[in-house]
């Protein structure tokens, strides 16, 4: 069973794409746009931004997956554990809170993981849930957006980007023991 | 602070990798170039074919602990490991052959890590000496597993760096169709003044997150399509959506190839991911069986709002302490 909230946004992120497609070329085309030109014209750029990113793109992922091939990461996730453990962060969750900056994919699998060994409903498994919803690549979102417009030097973007991260982390862990006692 | 972030991952990685290896060869982990007596008990090897045999073969527990170490053995549930296993004889010395052993589930680290340097990691292939008249009644075969030498460093140089710069163009070509899709939206858009619209929509809320941007320019209605599809989890339009505010960012940019406070600011709103339903988290607990797989969404959503707020107040506090600076022999 669904609940109704769930089913409304099921549908909405179904509708979403193709309503606002109409919706905006029926506008214009009221307003007499040519909305063929400008679609044209418009849509040329594509090639070249997805092209500008590869560089960007191919030197974070590298780093990235040299990183976790030498088994750097798992260090470093079990270096750091005894610090966040004192300060009540489950251990567990570690390796999590560093992938889920780095790949997409392998934090999935680490979540994945987690609810299988810990049970979904645990407090392990919320949140693993939580800290994995409230997340985004942020190297993959920073090598990107930055890649598309040429940007190296990217001075406090990095350090915002780890530090609401780390805000997210926390108050995943907060809120779950708050909201499931 | 990215130059010494990705320097860090990659000085890291060589280090631990090289760290590994050495420690490896020193304790000689594999035993390299021994030979490993495997048992198969009587009438467990068959003819399979000319000079073809196959069947079951065996290591002890207390053996495995001998021969490598006790940690290594740790794997194993009960006294012994057994392998499929098969042989090819050797045309010119009968006594002699190649041997491949499949790997079970309990296998230990040494023997699954070996197989995984090789290439397969559910397969070891390696020499063997036996007695063929001896399989009826059982006995021992000698086997000779490959040599294993900088395994860490070759895994780092083969997933790590080779197939990975392939996936980063794969990614990269992926994204022209939906790109050219949305930006040519967005251009429709444009034309008939919607994204002007929506930019005074959300003037009140914007110009103080991004006080350097118009408040009519087109790079906020852009970042507002952006965060809207962000929300509703529309990932495929975020990611176009929100190159081409960059691109609009990019025009207000002084300084070419250095990030402005605006940019940084959208960023950090773009990391934070406020979504309405995180919808593959729901979706793998309701496969692993949860009791109510959507109440994962208050703990996210409100995690996420608080780290929205901290980190643009963070964002806005910090900006000051990296300044805008020249590159040395860049023409301005």
């Amino acid at each position: 069973m669904e609940s109704p909230f769930i089913a409304i946004t099921k549908i909405l992120s179904t509708a979403a794409i193709p309503l606002i497609v109409f919706a905006i070329v029926l506008v214009a085309a009221i307003r007499k746009v040519k909305v063929y030109e400008e679609f044209v014209e418009g849509a040329k750029d594509g090639f070249t931004t997805a092209i500008r990113i590869i560089p960007y793109l191919v030197a974070m992922l590298v780093a990235i997956g040299m990183f976790r091939a030498s088994g750097a990461m798992d260090m470093l996730s079990s270096a750091i554990s005894p610090v966040t453990n004192a300060l009540g962060f489950p251990s567990e969750l570690m390796p999590l809170a560093i992938v889920r900056n780095l790949s997409g994919s392998g934090s999935l699998g680490l979540m994945t993981d987690i609810m299988k060994t810990h049970g979904p409903d645990s407090f392990m498994g919320r949140v693993a849930g939580a800290m994995m919803g409230s997340h985004e690549t942020t190297f993959y979102v920073l090598a990107v957006y930055f890649g598309a417009v040429n940007i190296r030097r990217t001075r406090h973007a990095a350090l915002a980007g780890i530090f609401s991260d780390v805000v997210a982390l926390i108050m995943s862990v907060i809120l779950v023991k708050w909201l499931f006692p | 602070m990215l130059n010494y972030i990705w320097l860090f991952l990659i000085v890291a990685a060589i280090c631990v990798a090289v760290g590994r290896d050495v420690s490896e060869e020193t304790s000689g982990r594999f035993r390299n170039n021994e030979w490993v007596a495997l048992h198969d008990a009587p009438g467990a090897m068959k003819v399979a074919g000319p000079n073809h045999f196959s069947g079951t073969s065996f290591l002890t527990k207390s053996e495995i602990a001998r021969f490598y170490s006790a940690d290594e053995a740790k794997a194993i549930k009960g006294d012994s490991v057994f392998f499929a296993t098969d042989i090819v004889q050797s045309q010119a010395d009968p006594r002699t052959g190649t041997l491949t052993l499949t790997l079970p589930a309990n296998v230990p680290p040494v023997l699954s890590d070996a197989a995984a340097a090789s290439g397969d990691p559910t397969k070891i292939v390696g020499r063997t000496a036996f007695d063929t008249a001896t399989f009826a009644n059982g006995g021992n075969l000698k086997f000779l597993p490959p040599t294993v030498h900088f395994r860490i460093l070759a895994k780092v140089a083969d997933e790590g760096i080779l197939k990975i710069a392939n996936t980063a163009v794969e990614l990269a070509i992926g994204l022209i169709g939906v790109m050219a899709l949305w930006l040519g939206i967005m251009k429709i858009a444009e034309a008939a003044g919607l994204v002007l619209l929506l930019s005074k929509i959300v003037k009140p809320v914007m110009v103080r997150v991004f006080p350097d941007v118009p408040p009519d320019h087109p790079a906020i209605g852009a970042m507002v399509m952006n965060m809207t599809a962000n929300f509703l989890g529309l990932s495929n339009a975020a990611t176009p959506l929100g190159l081409k505010a960059m691109e609009e960012l990019n025009k207000l940019n002084p300084v070419a190839g250095t990030a402005t406070n605006a940019m940084c600011m959208f960023l950090t709103i773009n990391t934070t991911a406020l979504t309405l339903v995180p919808a593959t988290v729901i979706a793998i607990r309701l496969t692993l069986g949860s009791a109510n797989p959507t109440d994962i969404i208050m703990p996210t959503f409100l995690a996420t709002f608080v780290s929205l707020i901290v980190g643009i107040i963070f964002t806005r506090a910090i900006e000051r302490f990296f300044p805008v600076r020249e590159a040395k022999g860049e023409a301005v």
